[in-house]
C-alpha cells in the first residue's frame, strides 16, 4: 500500500497556506482512495459482517461422480459393468462437465478423486496368453479447453486416484471437464480383446474447485 | 554614497574549496532543495515508521542498532516487505497481524544470525523472481518468498516461506526392487511382479525374447519451487532379470519398482532418469541416462516404471551441469541477465559464480570467473547497470557482459574501488554512484555501440567533509536514491565514530551537495514511493525509559525525532513526543566582491525568502575569516512593506483567506566596519526557505589591506 508520512506540518505562527493543507490532506485521502489492500488490514478490524459473500474466493463441490451409465455394460456374474470395446474405440471420454460463472482473476485449485476398477488383462482370455496385453487408464481435467491435469498411465487393477492442480485463471465463466482414456482394444496379439467384456469403471468421484481472487 | 548591490541567485551547494564562488556555500546543513525556486528549504525532519505517538516505538522497542535493511516492493507496490536485521535476527514487518495498540508486528525470519562487526559488510539482498536471496557470508544463504504469510489467530508466525539457497547435497541414489518372474507364487524379499504382455505398444521394460538378460539402472534429481534442478544422484543398484520362457510372464516385459528419495523443504518434484536395457553390459562405469518421468510431488516414496526404452526422453543432465552449491560463504549477490551472481566468500574472495538462467540454486561446474589476475583486491560488491554487471573490488572495478553461455569479464578501472557495497546506487540520468575511501564517484556511459564509460569524482566540492570519514568502517556506510526527493543520501561514520553519524546529500536537480546532521541513520533504503526509510544507529539500550529504536522515515515533519514522555505531553499516558526540529544552518561563502585587497563596508544583507509567517529568523555575520560573528536582529518571514499574512493562532475561519508563500526580500542591517571578506550565516529551527541573497556594500575610496607582517 502507498504509505504516507508527513508531507506538510502546520506549525504555530506559520502561514496558513492552501498548498500546505492540500498536500497533507490529499496525501492521506489518496492513500485511502486507492492504496488500501489486504496486506494492510489487521484481521481484528473485520468480522464476517464486513465481508461480501464470495469476495475472496468461491467454492464448487460436485459429488457422486461416476462413469456415465450409458457406458456401463458387459459385467458378468461377479464382475463389474463398465466400458466395453463395443462402445469405446480409443481417445479421451468426457465423463463430467460443470460450468461456473462469475469468476475473477486469481488462482484456482482443483481436486478430483474417485475409485476405479480396471481390467488390466486381455479381455479375450484363455490358455497361456490370458495375462498378456496390459491395459491402463489416464485421467485429464480441462479448464476452458486447456488441459490442467494429465495423469500418468495407471496400470493397477483398482485405485484411488487423487488429482490436484493449482493454476492461474482469468475472470468470467469457466467450463471444467473431467475425461479419461483407457488402452484401446488390443488386436495384434494372439489373445485379442473382445468387444463385450467390461474393461473400466469408476465411481465415488468428488470434484472440488476453489478459485481464489487476486 | 550609493551602495553596490551584489546578488547571488540561484544558489549552489556546498563548496569546501578555496577560493569559493559567491553563489556556493560553506555549510548547508539539514536542507532540501525547494522544487519551485531551487532554493534551500529546511522544512524536513524524521519521524517514527508508526507515527502514532502513543504507540511509542513499538514493535521495535527491544531492538538495538539496525544492521541491515531492505525494502522489497512487489506487484507494483501492492506488497511491500520491509526486511531488517538487529541483534542477530532477521525480521520482516507484519502489517496484518497487529491490533489497535500495536498495529505493526515483528515476525522473525531467522534468528541466531551472525552480527557483523563494525568493519564488516552487512547482509546482501537480491530479488530473483518471486524470491529474495539473502546472504551474509556467515549464515547459510537463504531464499525468502515473503508470500504466503501464515500466522495463527494470535498473530504468531506459524511458518515462514524461507528456503535454503543452492543445493547442499546430491539426492541419494534410488533403490530398485527385484523382479518376481512368477508372481503366482509369493517370493520373499523386495521383489515385485507386474508384467506387461506382448504388445505393439511399448509398455514395460525388458526384451520379449525368452532368455534375454535385461538390466537397468536409475538416477534421480530434485526440482524445487524456484525451478532449479539439483545435482544428479549416483546410479541405483541394478535391476536385472532374464525374460522367462514359460509361466505367466513368458515372453513379457515387466514393470519395475523404484524407491526414490524425498528432497529438502521446497522440493516440488523429482525427475527420474534411467538407462536403456543394458543387457549383459554392466561395466560399473557411468552409462547414459534418459528421462523417464517427473513425479510432481515430494511425497511419493516410489514409482512404478512402465516406460519402454523407445519412450524415454532426453539425455539426463551431466554431473557438471549442476553441482553442490559452490560458495556457502558468499557475501554479495546480484541478479543479472536472469542469473544469480555470487562471490566466493571471504575464503575465496576473487571468485565470481553465476547460476543457470532462471535457476538460482543450480550452478554448473565451470560457471565462474577468477578476477584475481589483476592487483585490485577482492570482490566487494555487485551492481547491475545498463547492459553490464559491475564487479566492485577493493581497488578496482570490473564488469561482466554477455548472456549465459557467453559471459565475459573485463576490467573497467584500477585504483578506484569501494568496500561500501551498500552505497552503490543507480541514479537516473546520471549513472552509478558509490562512496569510496576518498570520495564519491560516478560511473557513467556504456561500452556498447561504440560508447564509452567514464569514472569521475563527484565529491571534489566537499573534500573536507569526506576527510572526516572513518575509512576503517567504510563497509557500514549506507546510501540510497529517492525519486520522490530527487536526492541521493549517503551516511557514513565520521570523526572516528564506529557507526554512521554524518550524511551527505546530492541534490540531483542541481548536482549540489548538502550535509545532514543529527539524523541517526545506520542503514537506509527507499520504498516504491520514494520515501526514505532508515534504521536507527543506536537502538534501545535496555535500561530505563524507552529509547528511540527501529525504523524511521525522513519526512517533512518538523522534528528531530521523538523522546519518551511518561505524561505524553499532557495526555496523561506515555507517548513519544516530538523534539524541536533539527537545527538547519546555511553559511555563505567568503565573499570578496571581486577584489580581495580592497576594503568594503557592507550595509545590508537581503535574504530572498519565501514568506513563512511570524517565526523569526536570525542572521550572524562575519568578516575577514573571524571565528566569532555578530548577530543581527531576528526578522519575521513576512513581507516588510505589506500587511502581514495570516498565521496559525491568528487566522479566523470563515473570515480570512488561504495564504501562500511569496518571494520577498528581508533586509538585515550590518554594522561591522570595513572588511576584505564577508560571510553570513543563518542557523534556525524555524521554517525557512532561502531562494537567494543580495549584499549592499560600498567601497571607501582607497582603503586596502595593509602590508604584511614582518618577521
Amino acid at each position: 500500500m502507498a504509505k504516507t508520512w508527513t508531507v506538510h506540518e502546520a506549525r504555530s505562527e506559520n502561514l496558513v497556506t492552501a498548498d500546505g493543507f492540500n498536500q497533507e490532506y490529499d496525501a492521506l485521502k489518496s492513500s485511502l482512495n486507492g492504496g488500501v489492500d489486504r496486506t494492510m488490514m489487521p484481521p481484528e478490524y473485520f468480522d464476517r459482517t464486513h465481508l461480501k459473500d464470495g469476495c475472496f474466493h468461491n467454492v464448487s463441490l460436485s459429488t457422486d461422480i461416476q462413469l456415465n451409465s450409458s457406458y456401463a455394460k458387459g459385467g458378468g456374474a461377479e464382475e463389474f459393468d463398465g466400458v466395453v470395446y463395443e462402445d469405446y474405440g480409443g481417445g479421451q471420454v468426457e465423463t463430467f462437465k460443470t460450468t461456473i460463472s462469475g469468476l475473477k482473476d486469481g488462482i484456482a485449485h482443483v481436486e478430483f478423486k474417485c475409485w476405479y476398477l480396471l481390467n488390466m488383462f486381455t479381455s479375450g482370455r484363455g490358455g497361456s496368453n490370458e495375462l498378456q496385453g496390459m491395459h491402463t487408464v489416464r485421467w485429464f481435467i480441462t479448464y476452458n479447453g486447456s488441459k490442467v491435469i494429465e495423469s500418468s498411465k495407471m496400470a493397477v487393477q483398482w485405485g484411488n486416484p487423487h488429482l490436484t492442480a493449482d493454476f492461474p485463471i482469468f475472470g468470467g465463466d469457466a467450463e471444467i471437464k473431467i475425461l479419461f482414456s483407457i488402452t484401446p482394444k488390443l488386436t495384434d496379439g494372439s489373445a485379442d480383446d473382445d468387444d463385450t467384456t467390461s474393461m473400466f469403471f469408476f465411481g465415488g468421484g468428488q470434484f472440488l474447485f476453489i478459485p481464489r481472487w487476486r | 554614497m550609493k551602495g553596490i548591490r551584489f546578488e547571488a541567485r540561484p544558489l549552489e551547494g556546498i563548496s569546501e574549496r578555496i577560493p569559493q564562488q559567491p553563489i556556493e556555500a560553506t555549510e548547508i546543513i539539514n536542507f532540501t532543495l525547494h522544487k519551485q525556486t531551487f532554493g534551500w528549504d529546511n522544512r524536513i525532519g524524521y519521524e517514527r515508521f508508526d507515527p502514532v505517538e502513543t504507540h511509542l516505538w513499538r514493535p521495535f522497542e527491544t531492538l538495538g542498532r539496525i544492521d541491515s535493511l531492505f525494502i522489497w516492493g512487489r506487484h507494483q507496490g501492492a506488497q511491500e516487505w520491509v526486511l531488517f536485521e538487529s541483534k542477530g535476527s532477521l525480521y520482516y514487518l507484519d502489517e496484518m497481524s497487529g491490533d489497535t495498540i500495536t498495529p505493526l508486528v515483528l515476525q522473525t525470519i531467522e534468528s541466531s544470525r551472525t552480527i557483523p562487526a563494525s568493519s564488516e559488510p552487512v547482509t546482501s539482498y537480491a530479488p530473483f523472481g518471486r524470491f529474495l536471496c539473502v546472504v551474509n557470508g556467515y549464515d547459510k544463504p537463504l531464499k525468502y518468498a515473503a508470500w504466503p504469510v501464515w500466522v495463527n489467530v494470535s498473530g504468531v508466525n506459524v511458518s515462514v516461506p524461507k528456503y535454503q539457497l543452492g543445493w547442499t547435497e546430491s539426492p541419494a541414489a534410488p533403490v530398485t526392487w527385484g523382479i518376481d518372474l512368477t508372481p503366482s507364487t509369493i517370493a520373499g524379499g523386495q521383489v515385485v511382479g507386474i508384467w506387461a504382455g506382448s504388445s505393439s505398444e511399448e509398455i514395460g521394460l525388458g526384451s520379449l525374447t525368452a532368455g534375454t538378460t535385461n538390466l537397468y539402472r536409475y538416477k534421480v534429481t530434485f526440482v524445487n519451487n524456484a525451478g532449479s534442478e539439483s545435482p544428479i544422484s549416483s546410479g541405483s543398484n541394478a535391476v536385472t532379470w532374464d525374460t522367462p520362457a514359460g509361466g505367466v510372464g513368458a515372453d513379457s516385459r515387466f514393470i519395475t519398482f523404484v524407491e526414490i528419495p524425498k528432497g529438502p523443504p521446497g522440493t516440488t518434484a523429482r525427475r527420474v532418469y534411467r538407462t536403456v536395457n543394458l543387457g549383459t553390459y554392466d561395466s560399473g562405469l557411468s552409462e547414459n541416462y534418459f528421462f523417464v518421468m517427473e513425479v510432481n510431488n515430494n511425497i511419493d516414496p516410489y514409482i512404478y516404471d512402465h516406460v519402454g526404452d523407445d519412450q524415454l526422453g532426453s539425455l539426463a543432465p551431466s554431473a557438471a551441469s549442476s553441482i553442490i552449491f559452490p560458495t556457502a560463504g558468499t557475501r554479495f549477490c546480484a541478479t543479472f541477465k536472469n542469473c544469480l551472481f555470487l562471490d566466493g566468500g571471504a575464503s575465496d574472495g576473487t571468485s565470481v559464480y553465476w547460476s543457470n538462467p532462471g535457476q538460482p540454486d543450480t550452478y554448473a561446474a565451470l560457471d565462474f570467473f577468477d578476477v584475481g589476475a589483476r592487483q585490485s583486491g577482492e570482490v566487494t560488491g555487485f551492481h547491475a547497470y545498463y547492459n553490464m554487471l559491475l564487479v566492485f573490488r577493493e581497488r578496482g572495478i570490473d564488469f561482466v557482459r554477455g548472456v549465459y553461455g557467453t559471459f565475459d569479464l573485463q576490467p573497467l578501472i584500477d585504483g578506484v574501488g569501494t568496500k561500501a557495497k551498500d552505497t552503490i546506487t543507480t541514479i537516473p540520468d546520471l549513472g552509478v554512484v558509490f562512496l569510496a575511501s576518498d570520495g564519491v564517484y560516478l560511473i557513467a556511459g556504456n561500452v556498447d555501440g561504440g560508447g564509452s564509460m567514464e569514472v569521475k569524482k563527484l565529491s571534489n566540492s566537499i573534500i573536507k567533509t569526506i576527510d572526516r570519514m572513518n575509512t576503517d568502517v567504510l563497509a557500514r556506510a549506507t546510501a540510497t536514491y529517492s525519486h520522490k526527493w530527487r536526492e541521493w543520501h549517503c551516511y557514513f561514520a565520521a570523526d572516528g565514530s564506529d557507526r554512521p553519524n554524518l550524511g551527505i546529500v546530492l541534490h540531483v536537480d542541481r548536482l549540489a551537495w548538502s550535509v545532514r546532521e543529527d539524523f541517526p541513520v545506520a542503514v537506509i533504503d527507499s520504498n516504491y514511493n520514494g520515501d526514505l526509510i532508515f534504521g536507527h544507529n543506536e537502538g534501545d539500550n535496555g535500561a530505563g525509559d524507552p529509547d528511540p529504536s527501529g525504523l524511521f522515515v525522513i519526512s517533512h515533519r518538523r522534528t528531530c525525532g521523538q523522546v519518551y514522555d511518561a505524561d505524553g505531553g499532557g495526555q496523561q499516558i506515555p507517548a513519544a513526543v516530538d523534539t524541536t526540529p533539527c537545527s538547519s544552518k546555511y553559511r555563505s561563502a567568503w565573499i570578496e566582491f571581486g577584489d580581495a585587497e580592497a576594503k568594503k563596508r557592507v550595509h545590508y544583507v537581503y535574504l530572498a525568502v519565501l514568506t513563512q509567517g511570524d517565526n523569526a529568523i536570525g542572521l550572524t555575520y562575519f568578516k575577514d575569516y573571524a571565528y566569532a560573528g555578530v548577530a543581527a536582529p531576528g526578522m519575521l518571514m513576512q513581507r516588510p512593506d505589506h500587511l502581514s499574512q495570516k498565521v496559525f493562532g491568528i487566522v479566523e475561519t470563515d473570515a480570512d483567506v488561504w495564504e501562500e508563500g511569496l518571494v520577498t526580500q528581508i533586509r538585515y542591517p550590518i554594522d561591522q566596519g570595513s572588511c576584505a571578506q564577508f560571510q553570513f550565516e543563518v542557523e534556525t529551527t524555524n521554517d525557512f526557505v532561502l531562494v537567494g541573497y543580495a549584499i549592499e556594500y560600498t567601497e571607501p575610496t582607497g582603503m586596502k589591506v595593509i602590508t604584511g607582517k614582518r618577521s
